[in-house]
């Protein structure tokens, strides 16, 4: 351990740089042999890599080798607009140099860029492109072929919405960005491309409205994503664990979401998001924690029904964490808080339960995150019956072999079903509620109270790209607060966040006189 | 180093919280009433305690352990060694006690109960009429499957019911008995047989305390009036006759103000009550004509004499017990004449000022829709 410890660290992008600085030695030849070998030599035991030769009829003296994966190019595209144009067009030389005029004469492709080593080929035949070799040139050129295939355009399963919009990001960085782009048609939007993992080279987006966006936190995202050294990314999660604030805190110092929409509205506040190659999860800094209980729906839908939802959501998280932990206090050392009737029915219940309140208490919870588990990885027919099997089955047998008492499991019921209430906030929910369970078990309501203080302080430190997630303090105005504990009608948001957008730009809603109200 | 603290801070907590206190519910038995009674050694302290074997079935029940001692703590500290579990004494809702035991005074009684963490000062107090006060925990008739909680819910409704003060916490009740020119009262409950085997419990009347120590008690039928001369009074239904003659009518009194007022004459302090009532005719006597203005006014003079008649038969009783604080004169005079006080306490019962009573009653009948015959 020490001997490694005294070992330099060897950063992943040093191990790298000695592989591509290789490849950024090979240049592409001029010799189409030379580069047929050298390519063969590279993706070496690799049978998805095609090396396709091409010759004129009109002139057989013209060769060319084009290069591509199976299966990430578009066949129909390659062969109509590559090769079938290579072999039966005619080339006429002119005075700009041979590659040129294949690109501009010959090939029925968008944007052909020419390249000039072996580690460009690389990228480009591992991203889908084709690369074209033409003799007697010491360039190449790529060709963007990419038809790898894709899944459809559909909504998220973790965000369905009742009402608006539908549509949810694929594995697609381009066609994501598209979704951005559509939704806000501005030259203010603007998209900065950056690849991260040395070996996986996966292209992400930092896409923010230039005069909106926090300008301090996209600068830490920015100090933040050079400092990333890893050799793949293969989601956004990779990027969030890398970049966040308060590594080891349960509660996310980043949005998340599937949904074009909901990025839209955050970037319309001044956020940032961070859209990923490979992966339909988008990423949103600064992440406040109110944003936990907020639901795209909530803007959609009736103001009433939304504060209502979203009170509830926040009534749901308070009553997960807190609820095994107050029933647990109650039934085992402050009994005089129960009525006299609930007190003898807990304790007829608990009449000839062999183990201690706490004990049972925990192997209930446990025992619902099982199934909850099972339910969530099981195929939708098996999880439902594993639902029935869990709650009717397993719950009403434990309590008839007096294993545990009803009342328990009403209780882990009610923890449970509050905690889906707020999907957003599942890992810290959990660990939250076992964290306030010991400090219950151990000392009753004096720890209860010691343990949600200890929380309390902790959630109040959490930080996002440096915004306090919670701030109590600071000036009480309704425009601060009108989407926080419930959510006021659009027309009185006037303002954007104060303590996100660019201060500038706060205001989001002119003072129209609406002369048809009555 | 933030770390560091961490170990320290928890070991703190375990020391805060108590972790002794840490009990199963079925590691103990939960005391629903307790009954104190005079014995050789001292007191007889007999605890109701719940039975909750087959409670799920066939409801809860409970059973008596009763227990001596010189004192009452020393009395429960002997099921430490006699019974193998613990008693749970926060959902304990009642404590009779003997009359013998309230007739030596009950101030050291309360002061520990008060002093006692596991009992809460809410707990309500009954003075047993009976032999005992343990046989009013023994009750099992009228479904008593636990006669503490029974007598408990009896007191509150009682209190929710006619606003009579029978809901005295021991809390309320020491308070009553330090607070000068006040008398405490409690309510008396009684076990009566039902059977050869059952007796039901109910209440009779209030016990008045002097001092700390009962006086007297007054039947059922003065509480109302004393609760008049109080000014406590939530409904009543009064009973009156129309002069000369025995037409019986009732009115039923919802609204009540009593004016307390006391001035002193020569060596006499006169206390008077004006009582003002008002209520619905329940019941009119046959035959009267309601129409006439003049026989609201006749109806209303005749209810105003009836109770006033009640509440002079009330001050004579209290009389007749040796109470001269009725309805609790003397708290009036220590709050508003500092002097007459001081005179009144420094001086033994003979010789304190002589006390008349003067009570002055209007009724109004509010339903006057009904007499006009609209």
């Amino acid at each position: 351990m020490s001997r490694q410890k005294n070992q330099p660290e060897q950063k992943i992008s040093q191990q790298m740089q000695k592989l591509n600085e290789e490849l950024k030695e090979i240049p592409v030849s001029p010799s189409l042999a030379e580069n047929v070998e050298t390519l063969k030599s590279l993706f070496d035991k690799d049978d998805t890599f095609l090396v396709r030769e091409v010759q004129s009829q009109k002139d057989p003296a013209q060769q060319y080798v084009v290069a591509y994966c199976a299966g990430m190019i578009d066949n129909g595209f390659v062969s109509e607009n590559i090769i079938w144009p290579l072999t039966y067009s005619e080339l006429k030389r002119t005075e700009e140099g041979y590659l040129d005029a294949v690109a501009r004469q010959v090939l029925l492709v968008h944007n052909p860029t020419a390249i000039e080593n072996f580690q460009q080929v690389v990228e480009a035949v591992t991203y889908g492109d084709s690369v074209l070799f033409v003799p007697g040139e010491n360039k190449a050129l790529t060709l963007s072929t990419q038809g790898f295939p894709l899944r459809g355009v559909s909504e998220p399963d973790g965000e369905i919405a009742l009402s608006g919009p539908k549509e949810g990001f694929g594995e697609s960085l381009i066609l994501n960005l598209a979704f951005l782009h559509r939704r806000l048609r501005t030259h203010d939007l603007k998209m900065e491309m950056r690849s991260f993992g040395v070996r996986s080279r996966t292209q992400a987006c930092i896409c923010y409205l230039d005069s909106l966006v926090n300008r301090p936190a996209l600068e830490e995202l920015w100090r933040r994503l050079d400092s990333i050294d890893i050799d793949g990314v293969l989601d956004a999660n990779y990027l969030n664990e890398l970049i966040r604030d308060n590594p080891l805190s349960p509660f996310r110092s980043t949005g998340y979401t599937e949904r074009p929409d909901v990025v839209a509205g955050k970037l319309l506040e001044g956020r940032i998001a961070i859209v990923l190659d490979g992966t339909p999860v988008v990423l949103t800094i600064p992440y406040l924690f109110i944003e936990n209980f907020q639901s795209n729906e909530d803007y959609y839908l009736s103001f009433y029904y939304t504060s209502f939802s979203r009170m509830l959501r926040i009534m749901g998280f308070l009553l997960s964490i807190l609820t095994p932990s107050l029933y647990l206090v109650v039934t085992t050392y402050h009994y005089e808080l129960l009525p006299t009737s609930l007190l003898l029915n807990i304790a007829s219940e608990r009449l000839n339960v062999p183990f201690p309140m706490a004990l049972e208490l925990l192997l209930m919870l446990v025992m619902f995150d099982i199934l909850r588990e099972t339910g969530v990885r099981m195929t939708s027919g098996v999880g439902q019956a594993m639902s029935v099997v869990g709650a009717l089955v397993l719950g009403s047998a434990a309590v008839d072999a007096k294993i545990v008492s009803s009342l328990v499991i009403i209780m882990v019921a009610l923890t449970g079903i509050t905690s889906l209430l707020v999907p957003k906030l599942n890992a810290p929910t959990l660990m939250a509620r076992m964290f306030l369970f010991a400090f219950a078990a151990f000392g009753g309501f004096p720890g209860l109270t010691m343990g949600c203080a200890f929380l309390l302080v902790h959630m109040l430190r959490l930080k996002s790209f440096g915004l306090w997630q919670i701030s109590p303090t600071g000036d009480l105005q309704y425009q601060q607060f009108k989407d926080i504990g419930f959510r006021a009608p659009l027309w009185q948001m006037r303002q954007r966040p104060a303590a996100i957008a660019s201060p500038s730009h706060l205001t989001r809603l002119g003072q129209t006189k609406r002369r048809w109200w009555n | 180093m933030k770390h560091r603290l961490i170990p320290p801070v928890l070991c703190l907590l375990l020391l805060l919280g108590g972790c002794g206190n840490y009990r199963e519910l079925n590691e103990f038995d939960i005391v629903a009433g307790m009954a104190i009674d005079q014995s050789r050694e001292g007191y007889k302290v007999t605890l109701e305690l719940i039975n909750l074997e087959g409670s799920l079935q066939e409801g809860v029940k409970s059973y008596p352990v009763s227990l001596e001692g010189a004192t009452v703590p020393q009395a429960l500290e002997q099921a430490k060694s006699k019974l193998s579990r613990q008693f749970h004494y926060g959902n304990m809702e009642v404590i009779v006690l003997s009359h013998q035991v309230a007739e030596q005074g009950i101030a050291s009684l309360l002061d520990g109960f008060l002093r006692d963490v596991n009992i809460r000062e809410t707990i309500q107090l009954a003075i047993s009429l009976g032999e005992t006060a343990e046989e009013i925990l023994a009750a099992k008739g009228q479904d008593l499957s636990v006669a503490s909680y029974a007598l408990s819910k009896m007191i509150a409704h009682a209190n929710d019911t006619q606003l009579q003060p029978r809901d005295v916490s021991i809390y309320n009740a020491l308070d009553a008995l330090q607070t000068p020119g006040k008398s405490l009262i409690l309510p008396v409950v009684k076990a009566e047989p039902t059977t050869q085997e059952d007796t039901c419990i109910q209440l009779e009347g209030l016990a008045v305390f002097r001092q700390d120590s009962l006086s007297y008690t007054l039947p059922e039928a003065y509480i109302p009036f004393y609760l008049f001369g109080a000014g406590r009074l939530g409904s009543h239904d009064l009973a009156f006759e129309l002069p000369g003659g025995e037409k019986k009518s009732t009115i039923h009194i919802t609204q009540s103000k009593t004016k307390r007022s006391f001035w002193q004459e020569a060596e006499h302090v006169v206390f008077q009550l004006d009582i003002r009532a008002k209520g619905q005719l329940d019941q009119a006597a046959a035959g009267s004509d309601l129409r006439d203005p003049s026989v609201k006014s006749a109806l209303e003079q005749a209810a105003a004499q009836a109770l006033c008649d009640r509440m002079l038969e009330l001050l004579d009783y209290q009389r007749q017990k040796g109470d001269t604080n009725v309805a609790d004169w003397e708290h009036d005079i220590y709050m508003k004449d500092g002097s007459l006080w001081e005179a009144i306490e420094s001086k033994s019962e003979e010789g304190r000022p002589g006390v008349s009573m003067e009570v002055n009653v209007t009724v109004e009948i509010l339903d006057s829709g009904i007499v006009r015959g609209v």
